[in-house]
């Protein structure tokens, strides 16, 4: 008897499963009811502090920190169809492991680059050849040619040599300190008092009625909906361990590789 | 200087040819000129009004001080504080030693007065148009433009070509990139179907390339040893003489580069590595409970972290390589091989091993180049740009989220973000609107976070997502 209401729960799941299968076909998952409040967390805990944290992780240098985001996008990337950036994350982790120890230590200690040698600002190493490249750009003016790109180079050497600890006896230019950001406290304050709006909250009880909230107030039926992250990520059909073994097989490698 | 001058001036900084048409000044001059531009040591930008008070407490006098004696103006520390009112002083005290050395330099045409030096110096590298810098050096507040050129083409060689104390020998750094300049526009379509304008013309692409030294910090150069591969078969041999080694020498000589810069490890723990990733404590202690515990009214998540560079990354210009992109195998076999003949064939430095940083596309055609040659290019070692890979994460997160969540953010927030924040937008340039708009969207929830949930709810963002969810189809997956 028991064996047989089993049987009946999970034939009932199935149908469940076959039922959201159809939906998300349609493209009507974002029907079902998943409350706003839900998705907001999920952004904040999937995306909003990850990606946070992979920029915090750059600025301090933290090479651990950044090589864990790289473990961690690889099915985000896989999700959204970038294959480049997901092999990419596989690549850069192989290559990590398989370096020799001091060779890796070089890596982690030079992962990325300081511009004015200011407290915790570090960008990537890519950072600064755009910078070389805009620095270039600025220089040469209308008047290009390569004989005057290779001049205005020479000339940027002595030019940023002079100029950095030039800037800094002025004291001028992004000064030490200067939390500055681009995110002011209006515009956060915006963005809370909207959200504030509309969860109806008034400042008693909040916690009680943002999860009372049922509805989804962020569903939009736009046609090129995609469905819910977790599910998108959900889909990707092939497992991360074969994913992984597959990349390693085309990544550089030594031959000790079973 | 003497008597025909009061003002006193330093010795190093006058010409001892006297000859104030020479562009170039005797080369004692300049050569020390040079040395004081390069050491990195400015304090002398304020050279001219600590030798002569007399001018500089006159002007001063004119300009005002605040509350600051001119005693005060001695100490260069404080003109770096970012306090409004040592900020005003900061700036009196550089316009009274612009003064004093525009005084020193227009009374005296032979000396190189420095703080004028490196005013042309930036006035060069900010672009000054032609026009306006002739109207400045004929008031002789900066040198003219073409000597300034000719300085700094000096400098800039002089830089590419010091030996960094400290640096590895034996391993390398370089990054390269890709540029595309407009050379000159031949058609303007203002009216596309996307109503936006398109320039076509001639382009110019080059690859620009930057090099930096590798710092041992302990004095001790990395030694890059050859054939550990090998030797590690050459020791599985002996110990099981029944294995049969048979290696060509091309083989030998692959797998003895190669051996250069990989450990003898299965490529299965990286693999593992991945697999055995543990997201959980990622995302909640990592990430989630790190921001959390920031105290928000004292500390903003998005402030700058407490990490010390130790100063300023020292880094070099290449020169370009013109007429190439990334995007072909051919250019970046070319990228590969002028990198080989000037940094490890001898053309500047012989590195046994560089590390190459590239963004996604150059570092997928290196890594394809050099399991199709691994003995040419046994001294690369491929990395990405964690640049790039940034703004591709944010570019993920929007691509997941934008429906969901941040389409209804931006329609609220109004025209400004609608017209930035796009559904579709694979331009990588526009990564600042974006990077903007999720620290904005992150920083605001964490605050309405903070106004709902005490403290300790707050610590476990698992327990807060189940508490809020309400649909029992939804996987957190």
């Amino acid at each position: 008897m028991c064996a047989i209401i089993k049987v009946r729960q999970l034939l009932e799941l199935l149908e469940l499963l076959e039922l959201l299968e159809l939906l998300e076909l349609l493209g009507l998952t974002h029907c079902a009811p998943i409350t706003a409040a839900y998705i907001l967390i999920h952004f904040l805990f999937y995306a909003g502090l990850p990606y946070l944290l992979l920029r915090t992780a750059i600025r301090n240098n933290n090479a651990v920190l950044i090589n864990a985001m790289y473990k961690y996008m690889i099915d985000p990337f896989r999700s959204t169809n970038k294959y480049n950036y997901a092999r990419l994350c596989v690549y850069s982790i192989h290559m990590h492991f398989i370096l020799k120890p001091a060779l890796r230590d070089i890596w982690d200690r030079m992962r990325t680059a300081s511009l004015r040698g200011h407290t915790g600002r570090n960008v990537g190493w890519d950072f600064t050849l755009e910078r070389m490249n805009l620095e270039v750009a600025q220089l040469l003016g209308s008047n290009i040619s390569g004989e005057r790109i290779q001049e205005v180079i020479r000339q940027l050497n002595g030019i940023r040599h002079v100029r950095g600890p030039a800037l800094d006896a002025f004291g001028i230019g992004d000064p030490q300190g200067n939390e500055y950001n681009g995110i002011n406290d209006t515009d956060v304050s915006i963005v809370v008092g909207h959200l504030r709006d509309a969860f109806k909250l008034d400042g008693t009880n909040d916690a009680g009625k943002l999860c009372a909230k049922k509805s989804n107030f962020f569903k939009t039926n736009d046609p090129e909906w995609k469905g819910l992250p977790w599910t998108r990520i959900a889909k990707v059909e092939e497992s991360l361990g074969e994913y992984a073994v597959r990349m390693v097989g085309t990544a550089p490698q030594n031959d000790l590789r079973t | 200087m003497g008597a025909s001058c009061s003002i006193q001036v330093p010795a190093w900084q006058v010409d001892q040819d006297r000859d104030a048409q020479h562009r170039f000044a005797n080369p004692v001059t300049r050569e020390r000129l040079k040395n004081n531009l390069l050491d990195g040591n400015y304090t002398r930008l304020v050279e001219a009004g600590r030798l002569n008070p007399q001018l500089l407490e006159p002007v001063l006098a004119v300009i005002g001080t605040r509350d600051m004696s001119a005693d005060d103006l001695h100490d260069d520390v404080e003109a770096l504080d970012m306090d409004e009112g040592v900020c005003s002083y900061s700036k009196r005290r550089l316009g009274a030693e612009m003064i004093v050395s525009l005084l020193t330099r227009l009374r005296n045409q032979n000396v190189y007065n420095f703080f004028a030096v490196v005013l042309s110096i930036l006035a060069l590298g900010a672009g000054v148009p032609v026009q306006f810098w002739a109207l400045l050096s004929m008031m002789g507040l900066v040198f003219s433009r073409p000597w300034t050129i000719a300085l700094v083409r000096e400098l800039g060689v002089d830089v590419a070509n010091r030996r960094v104390m400290g640096a590895s020998t034996e391993v390398g750094w370089m990054v390269t990139d890709n540029k595309c300049y407009l050379q000159s526009i031949a058609v303007v379509n203002p009216d596309g179907p996307d109503q936006t304008k398109k320039a076509n013309g001639e382009f110019l692409y080059t690859v620009n390339n930057l090099q930096a030294p590798v710092m041992m910090p302990s004095g001790i150069d990395i030694v890059v040893e050859e054939g550990e591969l090998l030797q590690l078969l050459q020791l599985l041999q002996l110990l099981s003489p029944s294995v049969d080694i048979n290696l060509s020498t091309r083989d030998r000589a692959g797998m003895d580069g190669r051996a250069k810069w990989r450990s003898a490890v299965s490529s299965v723990g990286a693999i593992d590595e991945i697999t055995d990733f543990d997201r959980s404590t990622f995302l909640v202690v990592m990430s989630w409970q790190h921001f959390f515990m920031l105290d928000p009214k004292s500390f903003n998540i998005l402030d700058h972290p407490n990490y010390d560079p130790d100063g300023a990354t020292f880094y070099i210009y290449d020169p370009a390589i013109i007429d190439i992109s990334t995007a072909a195998y051919i250019e970046n076999i070319r990228i590969l091989n002028t990198a080989q003949s000037l940094h490890i064939n001898g053309g500047k430095n012989y590195f046994k091993i560089m590390f190459v940083v590239g963004d996604q596309q150059t570092y997928d055609r290196i890594c394809r180049l050099i399991c199709q040659r691994s003995t040419q290019y046994e001294w690369c070692i491929p990395i990405n740009g964690d640049f790039h890979f940034t703004a591709h994460t944010v570019a993920c997160f929007h691509e997941l989220y934008f429906f969901p969540l941040t389409a209804y953010v931006v329609q609220k927030l109004g025209p400004g973000f609608v017209k930035t924040i796009k559904a579709d937008d694979d331009n990588i340039t526009h990564y600042k609107h974006y990077d903007h708009f999720y620290l904005l969207l992150t920083r605001a929830t964490v605050r309405f976070l903070h106004e709902i949930f005490d403290p300790s709810t707050l610590m476990n963002p698992e327990s807060l997502l189940e508490s809020v969810r309400d649909n029992q189809g939804a996987s957190t997956s």
